[in-house]
Order: C-alpha cells, then structure tokens, then sequence
C-alpha cells in the first residue's frame, strides 16, 4: 500500500522534470524555432528556402508554425522555442503576463492588418454600427483586437454597441465565417484580408490608416540563446535582414516562396505542427504578392517609441501594466 | 458516525488541499523550478478573482455561461427523461427508437461541434443545443435502464391490487427508478458545464470558456486558473444539488434496493 | 366466501388442470419445484395466458384483467413496495380503488396483522417476519373474493414460520377468505388444509381431505411426493378369503386388504410403520425382524431408513423415542406395518385416486 502512495505522488512531479533537465542541459548549439502561419514570416519561409540559415552557420534544429502568434506566445511561455518570428503585440503578452525572458532583436514588418468586409452589407466604417451587422475578430490581446479600438476611438464609434457585435475566431475561421456569410466583416493579420479580397470582399479600412508606423512582426529570442550564444543571435539579426532585402529585390519569387511554404495543398519542406490553412481557401502567389508589397512594409528596422506606444495601448485596455520598452529590446544589432 | 464526529472528519480533509495551497504558493513565489513554466500563486489568482468579481466582468461570463448551462441541462434532460419513459415502458417505442439513438449515442457531444455552427451558427442556440445533446443521452438511458430493471414481481403486486397500467407507471415503476435517474443526472451535469466551456471557446463572446479563451490569449495564467476554479466549483456544486435531492426523494429506502 | 372453479386450465407450465375450491376452506396444492403451482396461482390471478376457464360463484372471469378480478396475491417473495411505508403499502390497494374511509381500514388490517407500530418504517428496515404480516395485510386490503398465498413461509426460520402459520389460519378464519395456499411442505399442508391438491409435472394428481391424500395416494407420483416413498413392488399373490390376500415384498410375505385381482405395488405412509426396539407384543401379522440402516432427525421428527430383507421400509419415529432408544445405523429393531394403513396401488382394479 506504502508503495502504491509512494509511486502515485512520484507521479505527480513527473510533469515538472522536463523542465528541470532542460535547465541542466546544455552543449547543443542548434535551436527550436516558431514562425506564424502567415505571411507576416515571409522573410523566414525565404530564409529557409533560400538555406540563409545555413550559410550563416546557424543550425535549426526543428521549426513549428503556429496559425496565430497568441498560440506562439504559448509556446514561447512553455519553453518550446529559442527564437520566433512572432507579432508584437503576442510578444507583449508573453513578456508582460507570461513572464518569458525574451528579447526583440529585430523587426520584420510594420503594418500587415486590414479588415475586409462584405460590400453589400457594409460600405463605410459608420455602416459598422447598424444592427444585425456581424463583425469577426481574433481574441482580445491580438494586433487586429487593439486596431479595433483604434478605429472606435478614430470614428468615434459606440464602444458598447461596436464590441457586442464581434465574434472572436482564429484568422482561417474568420474568413470560412465571411465566405459563409456568418460575417459581415472580418478584421485579420494578412494575408487572410488579402485572400478575402479575391473573394470578392473590399478592404474598409487597414493598418496603416488606423496606426501611422505601427510595427507589425519582429524576431525574439529568449534571453537564454542571448546569454549564452550571442553570435547565433546575431546571425538571425543577419539572416533576417539578408531576407528581408531579398524580399524587396525579388517580390515575385519571394511570393511565390511563400506560397508554397503557406499551401497546404503543396505541401512545405520541412516538419509542421500547429495551425493550417482549410484546402479550399487557396493562397495564390498573386494574393500574397499583393500582401507583401502593399499591405506589409518589410523593414528590420525597429522604433522604440512605436513598442512604447504598442506597450501604452495594450496598457490602457487593461490587456498588460506599462512598463519600459526597452526591457525588452535588445537592438545591438540592428543597425537598420 | 456523529454530526461532530462528521464535521471532525470534513475538517481533516481540508488539511490535504491546505497543504497543497502552501507548498503552490512557495513553489510560485519563489520560483523554485526555474524554466518559463510561469505559474502565479494562488494568492495572486485570487485578487485576481477579487478583481473580476469587483469589476462586474467575472459576473457577466458566468450568468452567460449558467443560463446556457441551465437552459441546455433542463431541456435535454427533461426530453431525455420523457423519451426513456416511453421507451422502457413501451416495447414498440424502444424497438423503433433505439436502433436510431444507438447510432447517434456514441458521437460525443462536441463532435456535434462544427456542423451545428453551420446550423445555427455563432449564436445563443449553439451552445444550448450542444448542452442539450450532452444532457439527453445519459438520462435517456439511465431512464430506460431505470424502468426496465424495476423487479417484475412489484408490477404484478400493483396490479393484482387494482392499479391500471398508468398508475403502476407513477406509483411504482418511476419511483423506483429514481435512483438510475438520478444517477444519469448526475453524469449530465459535470458534462454540461465540460460541454459550456468548449462551446463558448469556439466563437461565442460572452462565458466563462470566452473568458478562457481571451485569457488564454493575453497568456493571463492567473485567470486561467479563476476561470478552471469556477468550472470546477460549478461541477461539483450541480453534482452535489442532485445527490442531495436524491437523498431527499430516496434516502430513505434506497439503500435497501 | 366464494366458490373458485377451475376447468381445463392448458398452458405452458398447466395440462388439464381442473379443480374446485369450496368457499371459506383453505387448500394447500402441494407438489415439487416446477410442478405448475405458481402458474396456477397467476392463472387465477390473471398474470398469466392460459386456455380454459376459470368461475368465482359462478361467473367466469377469464375476461377480467389482473386488477379487476379482485384476488389477494402474497407473492413467494412478498415484493413490498420499497419505496412505500408500512401503512402506504397496505393501503395501496384501497388508494388505486379509491375507497373510502382508507385510514380506518388501514389501522383496522394494522391492528389484525399486531404491526400497528411499524407503520410509518420502510420495508428494507423490517424482520422477515414483519415483511410476511405486512404483505398479509396488503393483499387482504381490498377485501380480496379470494387469497393466493404462494409458499409465504419460505423465508422464515423455524419458530417464526409456526407462529405465520397459526396467524395465517387465525386470520383465515376470522375474515373466511377462500383460501388456495402453495407449498412444497408437508407439514404445513398437514397444519393449513383443510383439503389438499397435489401437483406434478402441470397436472393435479389428487385432490383430497389430508387424511386421503397422505395416507392413499392415488398414484406413485402422489406416493413419491408425499413420501417418503414406502412403495414396494410385489410378486405373487396369494388370496387369503375374507378380503385378504398375502404379496411377497422384498422376499417378505406381506398381508393386505384387497379384493381387487393380482397386486403389482403397495404403499404405506411412514407415519404408520410401527417400530420398536423389543419384540412388540400381538398378533404377529405383518411384523418384521430389521435393521437401522440410516436415521435422518429433522426438527419436527425422526425417520428411519430400516431394511428388511430386500425391502427398505422408512418409517417416522417420535423425537423421544429416538433419543430413548438410541436407533443409530445397525441397531436391531421390529416393525409392523399396519394393515388398515397397507394402500394396492398398482394392480386390477385398484384405486384411483382422480376421484374428486
């Protein structure tokens, strides 16, 4: 009987030992990384297609994709990854309420949110208030959530009445709800408004009109990759800036890349976990050309005052406390 | 055992889940497992419920989420309990419905998930049917199992004794079977409020699963934990009404049976 | 009192069943395990199909449902209500008929059954022996045309059962209820009945006083229940005049009173094999020399496997004369089987026992 009770509370510390001997593990140079499934990571699906990694001498020893960057933030908060391609606003969330020791190392691009809508139902941003208007958005502390109450307060909506009409789903759900015609509107990162878009759906209103500057993705690391191999940190910072300025170079094949590493009918090159896109919801080089050049500004380049003001917004909707932005950057070497 | 020596005995078993609550405040506040496993101590997960409670946000997803559950309980379980009555009292009835149930029976309730969210899509309809669906089956069948193991002496007693059909009904056969109905009750409640947690997680925006799931987005442990506490409390407090008006309807002679 | 007539009574477990019950008597139907009592039982009652007829004064109520048939049914098991009291078992009867002045009438059964302070307890609290008087009251509520009692004493040790047996017949008697009363029991028949029915294998093989059943048994199968079986084949025949003739049993020359032809089989109940330890003084008709082969004590009485010759004769002994005389396994002893007492049950012209 004694042994039974023994073996049963040994049980319980079994979860706490993947951890602990993680901490103690050490030696391996290669690392775990997380993009989102999106185009917002475009420079990561051409640095994997083009082996930038590899040139640089950095090792990858695995890699997810996750379809929301709240869903990378989970992983990052469990320990899972070393370095993500990753929204900011998610990156905040797991810094401020995850308390993951990460750093932003870099950007990816500003912009790259945009809410598309039905036209025979609603034509202007006022016609969002009428009744019976259903609008979709991803979960509160997500960048098209603060872009919502950026476009309230800018036209000068009922907050109330606006909030009550939103439906809350992961990006690939909201545009299957708009195309179904649940929704009358969807506020999604790209490249899903894009892809509405071609569906026949208009785009309303974007990022850019709501935010001047907003930064859309950046890359973190945790603070143990900082610490212990900094040159690998720098070579992201470099790779991520080489794909950055292939993608400027070359938007035709840098949207063909990354269609084909967001198709899932095709099938991308390395292993996959987490989020895919439904079949039928096809994502055409044309739609993320499109995308990348004029609903994304991909850029490495990183503006603190634009993370304070990100750090602010989510502050004043009681999504995070305020705290000091540059706790969590570290731009040594982004020199953009 | 004596009502002090009962209350003795509750006392002591709160000592365990004390103890727990000692050693997850330690563990957490000073971090005694390093690694990003953040967890927040139980002190800070109840401010945090102070907070919600306070802030009124904690009282709205739960009244959403309880009318949903109550709503969705009674209907089904009362369409369940009249259905099993006429299925384990009528021979034809059972024999031309349950082939038909027994096929949707094992399809468990959130399986019915996406295609209702195409019938009656992000509504107050779906979780209440979903809950409802949950909620029919196992009382469905513990009403049959109820009626159809009620000894066949104690029919032909009543009915020697003058009583039609209907009345052994009422007075003999579902007094009796109170106990397997009660027990499908039982099962149904817990997989309710299981079932309301899901539902509200897809799309709905109100509940406690939508204060789950925006929780879960802002990585917001703490209400998370809040969120898991109520689901559980829920469970058992619904749980513990039905064990007790069983013991009211039947306590006095259904340990005997 | 009413009078019950069964006639031609065919169903899976009956085969011809036909008998009458004589109102205000109480008949036990005795027979083994799957004799077709029960059936019987629920035949009357009306729980079961069945072909044939059955007629309470006279009228037939083969069309009548279990309900209106108004028959009183104590089950082997008794099947109180467990979710009723005491008193709300007892007035179940009266409340679905909806009688009037229903407390009275509950208190009064109460009263009769003495359980008058067990009325508010539940069923699983009470001793087997309440249960019984319970389900006594409950089933002679609705003042019933007719009681079934089927095997009521099953359940109750040995004093409690005497005591239900003499309670039973108290208040048979008292209310003059017809009473049809199942058993497998022997001495219950010979204290309850005031006729006696046998049953094997669904048909009625005898109906009699107990006196005729027990002592001539009609048929080898009466003979084999009511036993223990003192049957004997016989050879030979001798006829002695004056109404006797002499058979040979086992190698032993018996004497009967028979006037019929040759003798095939005699029986002789055990309660009237005489035994004794000394050689009993008299004529010596029908008196053997045996030997205890087995003694079998029961509470009630001691019987006596004794051989004799090639014949084995059993024969009950009362309690003290066992213990007096100590009869174990291989003790000398006489016996002599009384001639008055000595059945022709196999042979020309013996007696049948279907008269009835």
């Amino acid at each position: 009987m004694k042994g039974i009770v023994t073996l049963v509370m040994a049980l319980w510390l079994l979860p706490v030992c993947p951890p602990l001997l993680a901490a103690t593990a050490g030696g391996d140079t290669s690392i775990t990384m997380a993009v989102e499934f999106v185009d917002h990571a475009a420079c990561a699906f051409v640095a994997f297609d083009r082996e930038m990694f590899r040139s640089e001498g950095v090792v990858i020893r695995s890699h997810s994709t996750y379809a929301t960057g709240m869903a990378l933030a989970a992983a990052l908060t469990r320990g899972d990854v070393d370095a993500a391609y990753i929204c900011l606003v998610p990156a905040i969330n797991a810094y401020a309420n995850g308390k993951v020791p990460l750093k932003v190392v870099a950007g990816t691009h500003r912009y790259g949110y945009g809410l598309v809508v039905d036209p025979r139902r609603v034509s202007t941003v006022t016609d969002l208030e009428r009744p019976g208007i259903r609008l979709g958005c991803p979960r509160e502390g997500s960048p098209p959530d603060l872009l919502v109450h950026e476009m309230i307060q800018r036209y000068g909506l009922d907050r109330e009445n606006t909030l009550k009409k939103i439906r809350r789903m992961s990006p690939p759900k909201l545009l299957m709800a708009l195309k179904l015609g649940q929704l009358d509107g969807a506020f999604m990162p790209e490249q899903f408004p894009t892809m509405g878009e071609e569906m026949g759906f208009t785009m309303l209103v974007t990022a850019r009109d709501l935010w001047p500057h907003m930064q859309g993705s950046v890359l973190v690391v945790t603070e143990t990759l900082l610490e212990r191999h900094p040159v690998i940190v720098k070579k992201l910072v470099t790779v991520t800036t080489r794909a950055t300025a292939y993608i400027a170079a070359h938007p035709g094949e840098a949207s063909r890349i990354v269609a084909r590493w967001l198709s899932v009918a095709e099938g991308p090159a390395g292993p996959l976990t987490g989020g895919t896109i439904p079949a039928d919801l096809e994502i055409t080089p044309e739609a993320i050309l499109r995308s990348l050049t004029t609903r994304l500004e991909c850029s490495t380049h990183i503006d603190k005052r634009e993370v304070q003001k990100t750090i602010h917004a989510m502050a004043r909707l009681g999504y995070v406390e305020e705290f000091d932005a540059s706790r969590m950057l570290d731009l040594r070497w982004n020199h953009e | 055992m004596n009502s002090q020596g009962k209350k003795g005995s509750e006392t002591w078993g709160l000592v365990p889940i004390a103890v727990f609550l000692i050693i997850w405040e330690v563990v957490s506040r000073f971090h005694v497992f390093s690694g990003y496993h953040f967890v927040p101590p139980p002190s800070a997960v109840m401010g945090e419920f102070y907070r919600l409670v306070v802030a009124g946000d904690l009282g709205v997803h739960f009244l959403s989420s309880l009318t949903r559950v109550v709503i969705g309980f009674c209907a089904g379980s009362i369409a369940g309990f009249l259905t099993g009555v006429m299925m384990g009292w009528n021979e034809g009835a059972h024999r031309t419905f349950h082939p038909i149930f027994s096929l949707f029976y094992p399809i468990p309730a959130l399986g019915w998930l996406p295609l209702f969210m195409i019938w009656f899509g992000i509504s107050e309809a779906l979780p209440i049917v979903l809950i409802f669906v949950s909620s029919f089956f196992p009382v469905l069948y513990n009403t049959i199992t109820g009626i159809r193991t009620v000894p066949k002496n104690y029919i032909r007693v009543a009915e020697t004794l003058g009583a039609s059909r209907y009345r052994v009904l009422i007075t003999v056969i579902l007094p009796l079977a109170l106990p397997n109905i009660f027990t499908g009750l039982r099962l149904t409640t817990g997989m309710a409020w299981r079932v309301i947690i899901a539902a509200e997680m897809v799309a709905i925006p109100t509940g406690i699963g939508a204060l789950l799931m925006k929780a879960q987005n802002l990585i917001r442990i703490d209400i998370i934990i809040v969120c898991l506490i109520i689901l559980s409390v829920m469970c058992l407090a619904f749980e513990r009404f039905f064990l007790f008006a069983e013991r009211r309807l039947t306590g006095e002679w259904s340990r005997h049976v | 009192m009413s009078d019950i007539t069964l006639s031609k009574i065919n169903n899976f477990a009956c085969r011809d069943v036909s008998l009458s019950i004589h109102g205000g008597e109480i008949l036990v139907l005795l027979g083994p395990t799957g004799a077709g009592k029960t059936t019987l039982l629920n035949v009357i009652a009306g729980l079961c199909p069945y072909r044939g007829r059955v007629h309470i004064n006279g009228h037939a109520i083969d069309h009548l449902t279990a309900g209106q048939r108004n028959v009183g049914y104590l089950f082997q098991d008794l099947s109180l209500f467990p979710h009723l009291t005491v008193a709300s078992n007892v007035a179940y009867g009266l409340t679905v008929r909806t009688v009037s002045r229903r407390e009275e009438r509950v208190r009064e059964l109460l009263a009769l059954m003495k359980i008058e302070h067990l009325a508010e307890r539940y069923p699983g609290d009470l001793s087997g022996g309440e249960r019984q008087r319970v389900a006594l009251a409950r089933a002679i509520a609705p003042a019933p045309r007719i009681l079934l009692l089927d095997e009521p004493l099953s359940s109750l040790d040995f004093r409690t059962s005497r005591y239900f047996m003499m309670e039973i017949r108290r208040i048979q008697r008292t209310l003059g209820i017809t009473t049809l009363y199942v058993t497998h029991s022997l001495i219950e028949a010979r204290e309850m009945a005031d006729r006696v029915g046998v049953m094997c294998e669904g048909r009625l093989e005898q109906v009699g006083t107990v006196e005729d059943v027990f002592i001539y048994p009609a048929n080898e199968r009466v003979a084999d229940f009511i036993g223990p079986p003192n049957v004997f084949d016989c050879e030979g025949c001798e006829v002695l005049g004056r109404g006797l003739v002499e058979v040979c049993c086992g190698g032993n020359k018996v004497i009967v009173s028979y006037s019929g032809g040759a003798v095939g089989k005699i029986a002789i109940s055990s309660r009237h094999v005489y035994v004794s330890t000394e050689k009993p003084p008299g004529p010596t008709v029908n008196r053997f020399r045996g030997v205890v082969e087995e003694v079998m004590a029961s509470d009630l009485e001691t019987r006596c496997r004794i051989g004799v010759g090639n014949m084995t004769v059993v024969a009950e002994v009362p309690q003290g004369m066992y213990e007096e005389r100590a009869l174990l396994p291989g003790k000398e002893v006489f016996i002599i089987l009384k001639l008055k007492w000595i059945n022709v049950i196999e042979g020309e012209g013996a007696v049948d026992g279907s008269d009835y």
